[in-house]
């Protein structure tokens, strides 16, 4: 029974991160877009315009939802929840700190579901969350939100592949599939973090982790100036939020795995450091991250559609596997 | 028990949305509903602690085939199945009969045969004292099964020469008559001649 | 593994590396594709002289995945053979076609390795995979020339048709697996031993029968044979026609021979009452044919026929003659069949607008192109079985078998049908030597090279066989013996 309530907990700490972080995301988002562009951003709603996001939640809420006479209404209704539900079950698969630790005379693990197979879960549940994405497009019957929904569906096919086989030389290292012991992999400073010697598969990924979020400068599906919203563009009201919560609830997810995979997920970079819970290094490094993120947003141009598939099959696919093969060497003769 | 409750409520919400795929006459819900079979067949693996196949039953069917048969449905601008006219209307009656006298047949066989279990001695514990399932599985993919594994790799380059010869564009090939002549007679009568 | 394991599937090994090498040959290659058809060629006749080098060797490899013994190098010789033969047949046809691609090279050496994979599998796991390798290059050779309405449709039925036999097929084995919980030939034997023909392996084996007479095409399984074999390039109906179809019968030979052992007597009859129907199918729908491929495809079903008739028999003698002589049967019948497709390949690859392989077209052949009509005519003369011919002594040493597992009255009515097939046959020698042509024919440049070649090759097997089947004989019977190396 307390290994359920420590679940529940756990549970809904993390979810409650999620959720909780996404208005000040957007309201970060806006104030560094301002930046970027020479401008203030919000201002008016609380102080520094902090409660901006809370307005636009209630506006949303209180907007009509309209439905396309057209459309095809069971699947336009369904589409955002498949965006955004993958995104928390990944969250249950990411370690914020190390396993049987002793809470209460209670053994716990700082993780809600030590998968076995979990960073093959975040890739597969990456899959599904293009769904929402494709059926949104589809179901609008509407020309840009199908082409939309086609270019988003091509787009997440062609850079899971690179991604996917980006994460095997992370894999090969840890000499598991498993992400807390892939972090445990990461022990020690933060030079033995993977992301030193797995570079190229860093850089990989991260940039394939842009295209899967669907962000500028990869952001081909919604495209404001060729398709109008593309999936977006004949949803209103909290449905409309709802795609706007997923991407931000994605990008969290997104920076977590990142933090994970590639920068000792929990770990302190120090371990003079560990007396700080592992959980605020996590939350710093995600929003680290998260910060990235906005700053390539806001600071780079638009790829076109054909040279994002350029990226993706001519160059992270060889070179993925290129340095898959570098690493299967390396490690195959440092394990000897 | 638990856990055979569980198998009851995924296997027959998988076996529900398989009819649903064939009864739809929408493809994208079909589409949509074989995802939903996909990944309920993903949950009875996982109930059967082979974690590693049911990700990647969700990883490979749900996500990549199933992306692209999206894909291929609405490139075509699918909407509705339209039943084409059949040619053996009769059959459809045969098959009324004889479909449901089969499914008895096999259902009575196999009902009423003796199965050897391959299980023995592979428990939850022995996987993960031999490191957990992902690892168990390697191993057999790479040593019993290597034959196997590497004549599958051989099925995907043909599969992958194949879509390139059946697709790639070719330049002034005679075939392609209708392409530069636009004769559409002569291009029509070099489609249909004997090869 | 160890390297010992590789020597095992060296032959396939070759074809493997060839293929691959064909494929990164091909783009720096203009017009002329001599350079991979050489690749290609040297590594089937490679393959084949080191299958027959191992020869006498017995045995087993990854794990009792796959045996190398007299059986699986009886096969891989015949494969490797039909092959090459193949490969000569096809330069100037697809060139006539604007088709002459290395790809179709390295598919039909992708497809070869599958087939020896199935004839030197001991594990339901290399059998399917061998199978599906097989398959699939199969259905991609038939629609090969992409611009062609026959053509998509040989591919469209082929792969529809093929894919609904692998599940069937697949399923069957998966119930054998299920009651023996083993996927190797051996311990599948058994198992099954232990319990006895029941019910459901009984079901099972009818399954199995049922998906490989789809490969094989026995009636009332063969509807996709003739539409197939008439839309797909003639160089690979020809292929399709020996090699699928030996690789076919290595599967079901090993299969209901050790897997299916304890329910020969399913099988047997099940085979009996298939071979009837085939060989009546087969020939009776082959004399309403004017289209001569469509003709070959019927005969080619005839031809399984009789093959399944020594198949029963098999299932009902004590010793292995019917076995014996379905191998030597199946190394006839690649000679002859290849032979006549080869013919037909010349014909069309001289005219390739015009010819359209009717009956009618072959009126007077023998004037017009004197070498082609008395290939033809030997190719005819050994399908019938006349003796002299490779024919007539597969189908002497076949029926022999089956008339000593006490099955008299299936030899008898498989004579009788191969009378029936002498007027189909004929009737082709009789049109190319005493018909009329309905029309003038340009004269045409005589084909050389390459295509005379496979001929001459055909032919002399033909004869070779139809005169000293010694030595063929006593490879056939060494080869049928012990299956588990």
């Amino acid at each position: 029974m307390t290994d359920f309530i420590f679940l529940l907990i756990k549970g809904v700490l993390w979810v409650a991160v999620g959720v909780g972080m996404v208005p000040f995301l957007i309201y970060f988002e806006r104030k560094w877009a301002g930046f970027f562009q020479s401008r203030v951003g919000p201002t008016y709603a609380g102080p520094w315009g902090s409660l901006q996001s809370f307005g636009d939640m209630a506006k949303l809420l209180s907007k009509e939802d309209v439905v396309p006479e057209r459309a095809d209404k069971a699947v336009f209704k369904l589409a955002p929840y498949i965006l955004f539900v993958p995104g928390f079950l990944v969250m249950a698969l990411i370690p914020f700190g190390p396993l049987n630790v002793d809470i209460f005379g209670h053994k716990v693990d700082l993780v809600i579901a030590n998968f076995d197979a979990g960073a093959i879960m975040f890739m597969a549940l990456g899959s599904i969350a293009v769904y929402g994405i494709v059926f949104a497009g589809w179901a609008s019957n509407n020309h840009w939100s199908l082409l939309g929904g086609l270019r988003c569906g091509a787009n997440m096919v062609s850079y899971e592949i690179a991604m996917g086989l980006a994460l095997v030389g992370i894999f090969l290292m840890a000499d598991s599939v498993n992400f807390s012991q892939i972090v445990d992999g990461q022990a020690g400073n933060f030079w033995n973090w993977y992301f030193i010697p797995q570079i190229v598969a860093f850089v990989i990924f991260f940039i394939s982790s842009i295209a899967e979020l669907n962000r500028d400068p990869f952001n081909v599906a919604e495209a404001e100036q060729e398709l109008v919203a593309g999936h977006m563009t004949e949803y209103s009201g909290m449905r409309w939020g709802l795609f706007m919560f997923g991407e931000y609830v994605n990008m969290v997810v997104m920076s977590a795995v990142i933090a994970t995979l590639f920068f000792g997920g929990w770990r302190a970079p120090f371990t003079a450091l560990d007396f700080i819970p592992g959980f605020i290094w996590l939350i710093g490094k995600v929003l680290f991250f998260i910060f990235l993120y906005m700053w390539i947003r806001w600071t780079l141009p638009r790829y076109r559609y054909n040279q994002l598939m350029d990226i993706g099959w001519k160059i992270f696919l060889p070179l993925a596997i290129a340095n898959l093969a570098v690493t299967a060497v390396i490690v195959s003769v440092v394990q000897r | 028990m638990a856990e055979k409750i569980l198998f009851i409520i995924f296997a027959s919400l998988a076996v529900l949305g398989a009819l649903g795929v064939i009864t739809r006459t929408n493809i994208v819900h079909g589409l949509l509903l074989l995802v939903f079979t996909f990944v309920n067949v993903a949950a009875v693996f996982l109930l059967t602690q082979a974690y590693f196949l049911a990700v990647i039953q969700v990883l490979v069917y749900a996500g990549a085939i199933l992306v692209l048969f999206a894909f291929v449905v609405m490139f075509l601008n699918l909407k509705e199945f339209h039943q084409l006219e059949q040619l053996h209307g009769t059959q459809k009656w045969a098959v009324l009969v004889l479909a449901p006298i089969l499914l008895a047949e096999i259902v009575v066989v196999v009902a009423g045969a003796t199965w050897t279990s391959v299980g023995a001695g592979i428990t939850p514990d022995a996987i993960a004292a031999q490191g957990g399932n992902v690892r168990v599985l390697g191993i057999t993919l790479f040593n019993e099964m290597l034959l196997p594994f590497e004549m599958a790799s051989l099925i995907l380059l043909v599969g992958m020469v194949g879509a390139i010869v059946l697709a790639k564009k070719e330049d002034g090939a005679s075939m392609a008559l209708r392409d530069w002549t636009g004769d559409e007679e002569a291009a029509q009568a070099v489609v249909e001649q004997e090869v | 593994m160890t390297a010992m394991d590789l020597i095992v599937i060296l032959p396939e090994l070759i074809l493997v590396v060839a293929g691959c090498l064909a494929l990164v040959v091909e783009p720096y290659l203009k017009k002329d594709k001599t350079a991979a058809v050489t690749i290609v060629a040297t590594a089937l006749v490679a393959s084949g002289a080191v299958a027959f080098g191992l020869a006498g060797e017995t045995r087993a490899a990854f794990g009792n995945m796959v045996v190398l013994n007299d059986y699986a190098v009886f096969f891989k010789v015949l494969f490797a053979v039909a092959g090459v033969i193949t490969v000569l047949m096809s330069p100037r046809y697809l060139a006539a076609y604007d088709r002459h691609l290395g790809e179709y090279y390295a598919l039909l050496l992708f497809a070869i390795v599958g087939m020896d994979i199935m004839a030197a599998a001991r594990d339901l796991m290399a059998f399917y995979v061998g199978l599906e390798l097989m398959a699939v290059s199969s259905y991609l050779l038939a629609g090969f020339f992409r611009y062609h309405a026959r053509s998509n449709e040989a591919a469209l039925k082929y792969f529809l048709t093929g894919a609904f036999a692998s599940a069937i097929t697949l399923y069957g084995l998966s119930l054998v697996y299920g009651f023996a919980g083993a996927t190797n030939y051996q311990q599948i034997g058994q198992a099954l031993q232990a319990t006895g023909n029941t019910t459901a392996i009984a079901l099972a084996t009818a399954l199995v029968v049922v998906g490989t007479g789809f490969k094989v095409s026995m009636a009332p399984f063969h509807m996709w044979t003739p539409d197939v074999y008439q839309g797909a390039p003639t160089p690979v109906a020809g292929f399709f026609s020996v090699g699928p179809k030996a690789a076919g019968f290595s599967a079901i030979l090993m299969l209901f021979l050790t897997v299916l052992d304890v329910s020969r007597s399913t099988w047997s009859i099940l085979f009996i009452v298939l071979a009837v129907l085939t060989m009546a199918v087969g020939n009776l729908f082959a004399l309403a044919q004017k289209n001569i491929k469509r003709m070959l495809a019927y005969s080619s079903i005839a031809h399984v026929g009789y093959l399944a008739a020594g198949l029963g028999a098999l299932g009902r003698a004590d010793d292995d003659l019917a076995g014996q002589a379905i191998l030597l049967y199946l190394a006839a019948y690649t000679f002859m069949n290849l032979g006549a497709f080869a013919i037909l390949a010349c014909l069309k690859t001289q005219d390739p607008a015009g010819h359209g392989y009717t009956l009618a077209e072959f009126a007077g052949l023998a004037r017009r192109a004197p070498w082609a009509a008395v290939l033809m005519s030997l190719f005819m003369f050994s399908l019938t079985g006349i003796p002299g011919t490779a024919g007539f002594i597969g189908k002497f040493y076949l029926f022999n078998a089956v008339v000593r597992a006490d099955l008299a009255w299936l030899a008898v009515l498989a004579v009788i049908f191969s009378a029936v097939s002498a007027y189909y046959y004929l009737r082709v020698i009789m049109y190319m030597f005493f018909r009329e042509p309905e029309r003038e024919y340009v004269p045409r440049e005589a084909i050389g090279g390459p295509l005379a070649a496979a001929l001459a090759l055909c032919a002399a097997g033909v004869i070779f066989i139809g005169l000293l089947p010694g030595s063929l004989w006593d490879a056939a019977v060494s080869s049928f013996g012990n299956f588990f190396g």
